[in-house]
């Protein structure tokens, strides 16, 4: 009797692989950052709408496992935040491939504080301070501020944004002991606005839509002026400081694949980087690229 | 109420009764487990409970210390005294009537202490804090349930180390610790060999002059050794109550006859 | 006397002996073969837990060491870390040098793999949770166990085992969401000043997750702690009340003192989850690597780490290795938990024999 089931089992286990070989979509599989899940999915459902022949498959995990599982073999694209580092590079290489990057949208990266907190703008320096743990109270960086503990918020350091911040603002320092990772940017913008001594930082496009915090407008350097990320009212993304370059914490977000982009993945990142594609990008609230926005 | 004056075996006895019951009747839930049951025993005087199993006696020596209360959807309906008192009355409260009317169950049931702190647990639990007065009684206690020279060098050691007869009399002293009238006793020699059975026995014989004891058992010699009256029960009635010789040697109902020469039950 | 006339009749002796010439026949061989087989078959199930739970440590030590030989023992405690300074006047921040601290950093251009902060997270979490937990636990089990009538019973014993069914990322989440922020808005004056907690002042922080934590194991203890009352002969209670004992007087000197064995098991297996779980630490107990004496700041836990940080640490890269040690060491302790367990069940099993 057993036997019997352990069989059946056996048969209907053989079927069931059997049914999934047998499908005949082309798939491409994408994973990665996770500030570009959100986007990549709406970017794959569209194209699979207009292209019923192919399925995309969209997970997150951070740039890194994204590019490891590229260079891995594991997915065709993957999503990233960040450029590739020289080590992922060599890496790929090392597997025998030859990675090939294709920017799809801009990001910025927006620091943002609980409404309540009187500060309006903040240099990169400063910042650097607060993330190091050089400065702990509100008041060291003015004195009109409160005198309460700076209490720290940052995404985990599987993700892009980490991995940007850490370099561009940080410059490779690392953060104060204190600072909470949280796992998701939509966490860091929930707890900013609910903790009054907060601070955290994110992809720009979560922040327009965040309630009760206020984005901070960021100077490069002594001298030059503080640019705000989005619009006097905070409900959206200021496209133009962005694309020119001048919003000093921005970055491109782009895809990897494993070699020269070809077949289905070709025709998908094209259609990406085309009015389509753009269209949508502007919609998820991220920034076009220069050239389709025109 | 006439019937029950007829069984009475006060005839014999004139001595009034110490622990009563009255017509009494219990439930449980539709079930009704005793029918109008009236008997009683005076003080110091053994009543022993006899018949077939399921027929009621547990229940009855039970109610009357209103354990059977515990068993959710009993009712007790009619009236049982101790010591003139009805113990049924809404004002009566079941602690301090359960440290009048001591129990002993059918298996031994030690708690998993030591043998002192087994029998000093009533007293405890009644707030006797001084050391002096908790070993008197311990000893007192454990002398009267005739264990003491038993387990005198060994009273911190564990209950359950003990054998079954010593834990039943161990049982009993934790009962005559917190100072009752009425002993009550469900089968307190089922579990035991006969060696053990004899001990108890011997015991109940000692007891009796300082409490008034019901006592249920199985077995028709130990209810003829050593009981002053005996009752037998059969479905939840009672069929006759009188002085122990008389039900053995001289049964008036033909149920009785039956079931102590063992054609029955 | 009719049995009597049965035995002796030819149809009876006729039945008998044929009866008994079946029975009698040896045993044939498929039987002792299906015996055997089941018997094989279970086992495989028990050895398969075994070779698993082995499997597990060999690899965890095997990639864990590799670690101590990557990194002096000494870095595990604690590393040297930059400290910053910021010039407000030129507005720039600036390294002013160095200092031994207990720092877990493991992205960085030196990482730097404290372990203290993690582990102080995982015991401060559980810890905290354990209390919360065997007070709220053992209370539920006792309730349902001595005082419940069966029907309040069967509403919440079944709302326990749903509780046990959540998925501990949705608890989580609840507390991220739901409890964190209006326990914090609560505990630092608003409407309630007279509660004023001082030192809480962050919203996600040890306590908030232990809180959460405490949501799971609740029910864990609160099932094991009534199965454990209910295993307590009935006698004891009727002895017990028999001397004239209140239920309470019962419940606390002679139910839950027998049953202390399961009881103490049920605490430590809740200890032992409180120490393993991941989901809700990491969403709710603020999750930054620091040591901190106040509980209501946030911690970050050995699995907390675990769980975040394999997913970017390159497999066979110095990280990982270390995350692989982090989690060696985690199993480690929760094996002599159950070592413990089992050596103080036992003794009391010895001493009680219930």
């Amino acid at each position: 009797m057993l036997f019997r089931q352990v069989v059946g089992l056996l048969v209907v286990m053989l079927a069931l692989l059997a049914s999934s070989h047998a499908q005949s979509k082309s798939t491409i599989a994408i994973s990665g950052s996770d500030t570009m899940l959100a986007l990549t999915q709406k970017l794959a459902e569209d194209y699979m709408k207009a292209n019923p022949d192919v399925q995309i498959s969209v997970t997150g995990g951070g740039s890194g496992r994204g590019i490891a599982d590229t260079s891995e073999g594991l997915v065709e694209i993957a999503q990233s935040s960040r450029q590739m580092s020289q080590k992922e590079i060599q890496a790929a290489k090392d597997n025998g491939y030859d990675p090939q990057e294709h920017v799809a949208a801009l990001d910025a990266i927006a620091v943002a504080v609980h409404k309540d907190n009187p500060l309006k703008e903040v240099s990169l320096a400063q910042l650097r301070a607060i993330y190091t743990g050089a400065v702990k109270k509100w008041n060291e960086i003015d004195p009109s501020l409160p005198a309460r503990d700076i209490v720290l918020y940052s995404r985990e350091a599987n993700c892009g944004t980490y991995d940007f911040f850490k370099e561009h603002v940080l410059r490779k320092g690392d953060f104060a002991k204190n600072t909470s990772y949280l796992a998701a940017t939509a966490a860091i913008v929930n707890t900013v606005g609910m903790d009054k001594n907060a601070i955290g930082f994110g992809g720009v496009a979560y922040f327009v839509h965040g309630q009760n915090l206020r984005v901070l407008a960021v100077r490069e350097i002594k001298g030059k002026p503080a640019i705000l990320p989005v619009t006097a009212d905070g409900k959206h993304v200021d496209y133009d400081v962005v694309q020119k370059g001048i919003y000093p914490i921005s970055r491109p977000l782009q895809y990897y694949t494993r070699e020269a982009a070809a077949g289905e993945v070709k025709s998908f990142l094209d259609w990406i980087k085309g009015p389509e594609g753009q269209k949508i990008v502007g919609e998820m609230d991220y920034i076009p690229l220069p050239a389709a926005a025109k | 109420m006439a019937d029950a004056t007829a069984r009475s075996p006060n005839e014999a006895d004139s001595a009034p009764y110490y622990v009563e019951l009255r017509r009494l009747n219990f439930f449980y839930g539709e079930k009704q487990a005793i029918y109008d049951v009236s008997l009683g025993v005076p003080k110091n005087r053994v009543l022993a409970l006899i018949g077939p199993s399921g027929c009621g006696k547990s229940t009855l020596i039970k109610a009357v210390n209103r354990i059977s209360e515990l068993t959710p959807g009993t009712r007790t309906e009619g009236d049982i005294l101790v010591g003139g008192e009805s113990i049924l009355a809404a004002n009566v409260n079941t602690i301090e009537l359960r440290q009048r009317v001591g129990m002993v169950f059918q298996k031994p049931n030690p708690f998993p202490k030591s043998i002192y702190e087994n029998v000093a647990y009533g007293l405890r639990i009644h707030g006797v804090r001084d050391k002096a007065t908790l070993d008197g009684v311990v000893e007192w206690a454990l002398r009267h349930s005739a264990l003491w020279d038993e387990v005198k060098d060994r009273l911190k050691a564990s209950a359950l180390d003990l054998s079954g007869g010593q834990q039943q009399r161990l049982c009993i002293a934790r009962a005559l610790a917190v100072q009752p009238d009425v002993l009550l006793m469900d089968e307190p020699c089922s579990a035991l060999d006969p060696i053990a059975t004899g001990k108890i026995e011997d015991l109940i014989q000692t007891l009796r002059e300082d409490y008034t004891i019901l006592i249920v058992t199985h077995n028709m010699q130990q209810a003829a050794r050593v009981s002053d009256h005996t009752a037998l029960m059969w479905m939840g009635k009672l069929i006759e109550h009188n002085r122990t010789e008389e039900v053995f040697t001289n049964p008036r109902e033909k149920i009785t006859e039956d079931y102590i020469t063992g054609r029955s039950g | 006397m009719a049995a009597r006339g049965l035995r002796e009749s030819a149809e009876f002796r006729a039945t008998s002996a044929a009866l008994r010439a079946r029975l009698r026949r040896p045993v044939s061989l498929f039987f002792r073969l299906k015996e055997r087989v089941i018997e094989w078959f279970l086992l495989a199930c028990g050895m398969l837990s075994a070779i698993a739970v082995a499997l597990i440590f060999f690899f965890l030590f095997k990639e864990g060491i590799v670690a101590l030989r990557m990194v002096p023992l000494s870095q595990f405690i604690s590393t040297l870390s930059d400290v910053t300074k910021y010039d407000p006047v030129e507005d720039v921040t600036t390294v002013v040098g160095q200092q031994r601290d207990f720092i877990w950093q493991p992205v960085s251009e030196t990482p730097k793999f404290s372990v203290v902060p993690l582990m102080w997270g995982s015991f401060g979490i559980a810890l905290i949770s354990a209390f919360i937990s065997t007070l709220c636990g053992v209370g539920i089990g006792i309730y349902l166990s001595e005082i419940a009538t069966r029907r309040t019973r069967d509403i919440i014993k079944p709302m326990l085992e749903v509780l046990v069914g959540i998925p501990t990322v949705v608890i989580g989440f609840f507390m991220l969401a739901v409890i964190a922020e209006p326990i914090r808005a609560l505990a630092s004056g608003g409407v309630f000043s007279w509660l004023h907690i001082p030192f809480y002042n962050r919203s996600l922080n040890m306590f908030v997750g232990a809180l959460g934590v405490s949501f799971v194991i609740i029910p864990v203890i609160a099932s094991l702690v009534d199965d454990a009352l209910r295993a307590v002969p009935n006698d004891l209670r009727a002895a017990s009340l028999a001397v004239g004992a209140t239920r309470w007087q019962t419940t606390w000197r002679v139910t839950l003192p027998a049953a202390v064995s399961g009881v103490f098991a049920a605490l430590i297996l809740g200890f032992g989850r409180a120490l393993g779980e991941t989901m809700i630490v990491m969403m709710c107990a603020g999750n930054a690597p620091v040591i901190h004496l106040n509980p209501f700041e946030p911690v970050r836990t050995m699995t907390a780490s675990i769980a975040s940080e394999m997913g970017a640490a390159q497999y066979g890269g110095l990280h990982a290795h270390v995350l692989f040690l982090v989690g060696a060491l985690l199993v480690t302790m929760t094996f002599l938990l159950n070592v413990v367990v089992e050596i103080v069940i036992n003794k009391y099993r010895k001493r009680i024999r219930l």
